[in-house]
């Protein structure tokens, strides 16, 4: 079930208002059978694969603390990590690899005759698979306890808001509000509402405006490279605003039930290196790589080259988690490549430009901008069709540039293209003002003015051509 | 679930108190959009092409209300996509009847712009050919049968073409192109078409012509026979997109209504259409000949 459709809003309309006269321990059983309701509708059978996972998590959790022996915790972990990866390997990345190992094996002259299944990918197994693992992986670290309550565990897995596009929730931050009383505030509510509004206009009025456009030029044998710019910087809109749309959708939702989900965007294109910029782009993600991959490979504490190695695996593998296809994992290696660039060069320390200096600040604005065409580089190594599409793109853009070529792709709609600049001056405000509360601090009639902009044209815009959200591939 | 409260950002307000306030500043604020956008981007007349802001703010007025900018007393003041499409054999007089010369082919064509891209094509390719074209933008195949069927004994063709879109087959369960095409409602009419005991039945539209429309737009009575027909008889009527009333004159519901138009139609469609293409038992396969290889058309 798409957030954006209207039987997502008669879902969330049935389970809200029974949700906030029921008790405590009712609203958790009641929201366990809304998120499978709500999971199982994309494919009934898809709960199956969830349950296994957080049966296996939940008993482990259970056996890591009755023994202290440490053999046998270890058992434990792995055979959780076994179980988990072993799901994730299966129905993401079996395909992958055995499409890929028949193409290596063709380029010698063989004609395997290896097993291909035809897998259907389970929306949001990489995310729930991440957030299960943390779950483990914490009570084997010892750093939290783990639950004997099983469906207060199995909303901790399955809680609908976030379920199938983050953000990755650790069990630390999210276990405990599920296991005690909640209390809804009234700005808990009010920034809620703004923040699902908010989410479904960079939903239906940008991402899914200028979706077209992207898709045209992808699409195109012979495309100009200003063609490949405009619609590079077009992905780059589309993607942010459809990705962390849904994380403000479901921090939304999460905070009109009483929940704290975690901030998964911190305004990323505002970054000038990829190391800030991970610090700002699928926080969830990055910070539970860092955590639970970077850390443990060693990070930074083997000297420089130990240092990069780590970088470079850490980012391979987060490429690979967001999909299966070598494009992913050719972005994975350039963000990795660009990380270790960046700490070549500059080392761990990034100087903050105050922005009340002139020209300080226009330093910042040009690192800003340069910085950015460094990351849609990166986005057009994810969004590219082929390693083929790739290479063409690349030379000419390399090699063909000129801006008297024109443009062969219908712009955005009208809507779209009022929406951009609209975000863009938002976005700038909560950057001046380093809050994400900035508007609250406006007098009620600007306030509003905000609301009742945003609120018309999404109405404006939800005759755009509908699409599911990008990352439910991942 | 305890009570809600004002908690972090402690105002002298109570919380409902605050909502109201923003809930009537939003809708002031929507009003004062309605207006400034009625001031600055005003309706272009029926006979000038609207810009494409206007275009944008207009896509979703209702059908009715379309009707009644597009219809003027004389063609001179209505909108040219109001005069195409007729089923009026006394406007095709002036079409080739016989070939240029004797030893030549006269070839009949009806359909829709497909029509017309063959028919310039064949005149590209061989000299010796003559088209009569009959032709008008988006017709369903039933629009095309009875063009035929009309214009039959008025040439002497030898061959005979009829082009028939896969996505307008669809439109085989209507009366007009008005309901099917909510952006640009065109308002002609044709047949629908039954079959009873192998044989096939139509159904006139009681607007058979422009004047008809005009006449019928200006008389309650008769108007309201004819959305009667419509409510029937057209798989794409639906009150909501083509009722003319207050809303029409309120921006952000013409976005509402154009969006609903949109799943409308999906809906429509997957009454007769499904991934395996059109449902075999559906109305417009039964009608049509070589209905189950039709049938078989995905889009």
């Amino acid at each position: 079930m798409n957030f954006a459709t209207f039987e997502f809003a008669v879902f969330l309309a049935c389970v809200y208002l029974p949700y906030l006269v029921l008790p405590h321990r009712q609203q958790n059983y009641f929201l366990l059978i809304a998120s499978y309701v709500f999971y199982g509708w994309w494919d009934w059978r898809f709960l199956s694969l969830i349950l296994f996972s957080t049966a296996v998590n939940y008993f482990v959790g259970i056996a890591l603390q009755q023994t202290q022996e440490v053999k046998k915790r270890r058992g434990y972990l792995i055979i959780a990590l076994v179980t988990s990866l072993g799901i994730l390997a299966v129905f993401k990345y079996f395909g992958f690899f055995v499409n890929s190992m028949v193409d290596f094996l063709e380029l010698f002259g063989f004609k395997p005759d290896l097993l291909i299944l035809s897998i259907v990918l389970p929306v949001g197994i990489s995310f729930y698979t991440f957030q299960t693992l943390s779950y483990t992986i914490d009570v084997y670290k010892k750093e939290i306890q783990p639950t004997r309550r099983f469906f207060d565990f199995a909303l901790y897995v399955a809680f609908f808001p976030q379920l199938v596009a983050g953000p990755i929730e650790r069990a630390k931050n999210l276990l405990p509000q599920v296991l005690s009383p909640r209390t809804l505030t009234y700005d808990q509510f009010s920034r809620g509402a703004f923040l699902i509004l908010l989410g479904l206009f960079k939903k239906i009025v940008i991402a899914d405006g200028v979706a077209g456009s992207v898709n045209a030029v992808y699409a195109m044998p012979d495309p100009t490279a200003l063609d490949i710019t405009l619609a590079t910087y077009l992905f780059a809109l589309q993607i942010y605003c459809d990705f962390s749309a849904y994380s403000d959708i479901a921090r939304g939702i999460a905070k009109l039930l009483g929940f704290e989900l975690m901030t998964n965007f911190n305004l990323p294109y505002f970054s000038v290196n990829p190391s800030e910029f991970w610090q700002r782009w699928h926080i969830s993600l990055s910070t539970w790589l860092r955590d639970y991959l970077y850390i443990p490979l060693g990070g930074n504490r083997h000297g420089k080259l130990n240092t990069y190695r780590n970088l470079v695996i850490t980012m391979l593998l987060g490429g690979l988690w967001h999909g299966a296809a070598w494009n992913f994992v050719l972005w994975g290696f350039y963000q990795g490549g660009i990380l270790c660039v960046h700490r070549f060069f500059v080392g761990r320390k990034t100087k903050t430009v105050s922005s009340s200096q002139v020209l300080g600040f226009f330093i910042y604005l040009l690192k800003v901008v340069i910085f950015f065409q460094i990351v849609c580089y990166g986005w057009l190594l994810f969004r590219a069709n082929s390693f083929e599409q790739i290479a063409d793109f690349t030379a000419i853009l390399l090699f063909n540039f000129s801006l008297t070529q024109g443009i062969s792709f219908s712009l955005p709609p009208i809507v779209a293209l009022l929406g951009i600049p609209i975000l863009i001056m938002l976005e700038i405000y909560q950057y001046l003002s380093r809050t994400p509360n900035f508007y609250r601090k406006w007098p009620l009639p600007l306030r509003s003015l905000l609301y009742a902009s945003l609120l018309f044209i999404l109405i404006a815009g939800t005759n755009n051509a509908p699409s599911d959200f990008i990352y439910f591939a991942v | 679930m305890r009570q809600v409260t004002s908690s972090t950002l402690p105002s002298k307000y109570s919380p409902l108190w605050t909502t109201l306030s923003v809930l009537s500043w939003m809708v002031l604020w929507l009003l004062i959009f309605e207006l400034l956008l009625y001031i600055a981007v005003p309706p272009a007349p029926a006979t000038v092409k609207p810009n494409k802001i206007q275009s944008f703010l207009e896509y979703g007025r209702s059908i009715e209300g379309k009707m009644h900018k597009m219809i003027a007393p004389t063609d001179e003041f209505t909108a040219p996509i109001a005069l195409a499409g007729w089923l009026k054999p006394s406007q095709w007089h002036t079409k080739p009847s016989r070939p240029q010369k004797a030893e030549d082919l006269l070839i009949a064509i009806y359909g829709m712009s497909f029509a017309v891209h063959l028919s310039k094509v064949l005149a590209k390719l061989d000299s010796q050919i003559t088209i009569r074209l009959i032709a008008a933008p988006g017709v369903p195949p039933n629009h095309t049968y009875t063009a035929y069927l009309l214009d039959k004994q008025q040439h002497s063709a030898q061959v005979v073409a009829m082009s028939i879109l896969a996505s307008d087959v669809v439109s085989m369960t209507t009366l007009t192109n008005m309901n099917k095409y909510f952006e640009y409602p065109m308002p002609f009419t044709y047949p629908k078409y039954s079959r009873i005991e192998n044989r096939l039945k139509a159904l006139w539209p009681k607007v058979r012509n422009l004047t008809d429309l005009r006449r019928f737009l200006n008389d309650k009575t008769l108007w309201e026979d004819y959305i009667l027909q419509l409510r029937s008889q057209d798989s794409y009527y639906d009150p909501f997109l083509f009722n003319h009333n207050i809303t029409d004159y309120v921006v952000s519901i013409r976005f509402v209504r154009r969006t609903y138009a949109t799943r409308h139609a999906r809906f429509v469609l997957e009454t007769l259409h499904g991934p395996q293409g059109f449902f075999e038992h559906s109305e417009e396969i039964q009608v049509l000949p070589y209905g189950s290889v039709i049938s078989k058309v995905v889009f």
